[in-house]
């Protein structure tokens, strides 16, 4: 049995802690923006979301076992942005339209619960993961 | 390991099950939020309770902890069927199992000790 396989659910849990906080970075960017309406490449801000990955490792024996979670891409939205009447605004077009990013704050809220609910449940993994082993080194105490 | 004790070679099995069960557990966990996941548990209990009834050594060392994907959940919209609770609960169960075997192995150990006369 090699190392890499009795410590593997260390690397499980530690690539799902990266993973839920390259989503809570893409979640404060998003609400950091949620009023941007410049942005380098043109027009208002554009909301963006992490899709995870499972990572998939191949054994000894030709099989595949899951390894873990990885960011497979940040993905920016393509929902229209929202059409606010506002014709003081510099941005606003030729009808006094200013296109806002398609953030809803209290859908990044959410969002956010979910991904710190996420991150404390994989380090209560790898917690428990650390009492086993060190059970498994009293045993022989 | 002690082999031909039996009893330590059936505490040894659980051990490592629960070990392979934690990393199914923990990669449950880690995609949670992973479109089309699919939850996988490891189940060893049956295989391991029908090995000791029938007394044969060579079928505890064949019990599998191969992780299978779990049947009958329901699925979420994203195609996954993992559920936060159920991971967090089997996580608990599993390691006050392996808690308990550790236990078990550690105080057949200082049977052991005790037994060739040596003060622990």
């Amino acid at each position: 049995m090699s190392l890499n396989r009795i410590f593997g659910s260390f690397d499980v849990s530690g690539s799902a802690l990266s993973a839920e906080q390259a989503r809570m970075k893409a979640i404060a960017d998003n609400i950091a923006n949620a009023s941007t309406t410049r942005t380098p490449e043109g027009g208002p801000y554009r909301r963006q979301r992490v899709v995870f990955e499972t990572v998939l490792r191949e054994c000894a024996d030709g099989t595949k076992q899951t390894a873990g979670v990885r960011v497979a891409a940040v993905r920016k939205s393509d929902a229209p942005p929202l059409r606010v009447f506002d014709p003081d605004h510099p941005d606003a077009d030729a009808t006094g339209f200013v296109a806002y990013p398609d953030v809803s704050v209290p859908s990044e809220m959410i969002d956010m619960i979910a991904a710190a609910r996420a991150y404390e449940a994989n380090l209560e993994a790898i917690k428990n993961f650390k009492g086993m082993v060190n059970k498994a080194l009293a045993i022989a105490r | 390991m002690i082999s031909g004790d039996r009893q330590m070679r059936i505490i040894g099995t659980v051990l490592d099950g629960c070990m392979q069960r934690h990393k199914v557990i923990a990669s449950n966990l880690a995609n949670i939020e992973t479109p089309g996941y699919k939850r996988l548990e490891v189940r060893f209990e049956e295989q391991l309770a029908a090995a000791v009834e029938n007394g044969d050594d060579r079928e505890l060392d064949e019990v599998e902890f191969a992780p299978r994907p779990s049947e009958g959940l329901p699925v979420r919209p994203d195609g996954n069927n993992v559920d936060f609770g159920t991971e967090l609960g089997e996580m608990s169960k599993n390691t006050l199992l392996y808690s308990t075997f550790a236990q078990l192995a550690a105080s057949r150990i200082r049977q052991y000790r005790e037994a060739m006369g040596e003060s622990s």
